[in-house]
């Protein structure tokens, strides 16, 4: 028999799956952080578009980031993602009314729940899962646990965008509970330029590339140039 | 042989053993689409042995997409490992873990027996590779071998790509491969 128990999804994100076996161990939970710009939106919308063209469905959880019909304005112009898909093959739910009413972690563990058994969706997005500290009363962590055990027991990839200020490196609560980590940053040339840069921290079961890898981002989404830094 | 062609000739309902394969990522919703087939429309009885994950999770489907329950026995294997809570119940059987291979075994076979001894009924299994990391290809053999000898349909949900040698061993022992689509059936 195999010794490779692990599956593996495409990340829809050109350039990275090279840097990780082949794609992201199937369930799992992927922390992508960042400080803003720094395109953890784009990422987890890349992922998505990538589960259309897999003819897997798509659940996409917003926090407190932005509503709707902006996200959508701007998300439009990219060129990977088939406008049709969104409400079908990607489903689109804004947790921000539930969480202005609700902070009691169970409830919205329980209406996370729901949303997926309802949709049974393959590939799970919640962006930015960070705001949600902030706001519910009880453990933060213990709240993470359980979304994170749940997530994977739905048989989901799912993942996780976390804001981070720039001289924070990543979320550390989230980072311990998570299967993957991976960091998008800013950095400067040394013409003072700014240039994105991807860094895989994190990703059990895998053997993936290390250190900061430059990427692009265009209307063709992200591109990451492994082994250029 | 073709969904529609199982559909045709009834082929859930005659004891043998069953692969239906699909893609891994597309497991959870085959296993739901075959639960409304074999419970909601066919009502039959059933065991689901879960390996995969806690019951609750595939109770709470089942609950959200209003497929009968009272018909279905759960043999939970990994609960008890998983940190989730069980909900007592007459129709769970629980085990320590799935490395328990002579107690899921026994606990199938039981229920199996009371099924045939009345109107018959099926065993579901989700699924067999998720006990890859837990036991050896020799003891999955044996249990592969009870599941063979049920008296009853036993259906095994596998990615045949993925898993091909589950596969070969599977079809070795006489199991018949169904051509399924995520999608086949109406939830």
């Amino acid at each position: 028999m195999a010794q490779e128990y692990l599956e593996r999804v495409k990340s829809g994100i050109n350039g990275l799956d090279e840097m990780m076996q082949g794609g992201f161990p199937f369930p799992s939970t992927v922390l992508v952080a960042g400080s803003a710009g720094t395109g953890k939106t784009t990422f987890a919308l890349q992922f998505l578009a990538q589960g259309v063209r897999d003819g897997e469905q798509g659940l996409f959880f917003t926090t407190l980031s932005e509503p709707t019909q902006w996200m959508l304005r701007f998300v439009t112009h990219f060129k990977f993602l088939d406008k049709d898909s969104f409400g079908r093959q990607i489903k689109y739910v804004d947790l921000g009314p539930f969480l202005r009413k609700e902070r009691d972690p169970e409830k919205l563990l329980a209406f996370i729940d729901d949303q997926i058994s309802e949709h049974m969706p393959q590939r799970i997005v919640i962006d930015p899962v960070s705001v949600i500290g902030g706001m519910i009363k009880a453990d933060y962590r213990m709240f993470l646990y359980d979304l994170s055990t749940h997530l994977k027991n739905w048989r989901a990839i799912s993942i996780l965008t976390g804001e981070v200020l720039p001289q924070e490196p990543y979320p550390v609560e989230i980072s311990y509970i998570v299967d993957s980590v991976i960091l998008l940053s800013l950095g400067l040339t040394s013409e003072g330029s700014r240039r994105k840069y991807l860094e895989i921290l994190k990703m059990r079961g895998t053997h993936h590339a290390t250190g900061q890898h430059l990427m692009d981002v265009s209307e063709n989404g992200i591109l990451v140039a492994m082994g250029l830094k | 042989m073709s969904w529609n062609e199982t559909i045709a000739h009834n082929v859930f309902g005659k004891k043998g053993l069953y692969i239906v394969d699909v893609r891994f990522t597309m497991m959870t919703k085959t296993l739901v689409e075959l639960l409304v087939h074999l419970l909601k429309e066919k009502g039959q009885a059933g065991v689901l042995i879960s390996v995969d994950r806690p019951y609750v999770f595939v109770s709470r489907l089942m609950e959200k997409h209003k497929i009968p329950a009272g018909k279905l026995v759960f043999v939970d294997a990994v609960t008890n490992i998983s940190g989730e809570p069980a909900l007592s119940t007459e129709k769970l059987d629980l085990l320590a873990s799935p490395f328990c291979i002579n107690f899921l075994s026994g606990f199938t076979q039981c229920h199996a027996s009371k099924m045939a001894a009345s109107s018959g009924g099926f065993v579901l299994l989700d699924n067999l590779a998720a006990l890859l990391p837990y036991m050896t290809e020799e003891c999955i053999k044996k249990f592969v071998g009870i599941l063979q000898n049920l008296d009853t349909e036993c259906i095994i949900v596998l990615d045949k790509e993925r898993h091909r040698p589950l596969f070969d061993m599977l079809s070795a022992g006489g199991a018949r491969e169904i051509a399924f689509k995520a999608g086949a059936i109406a939830i």
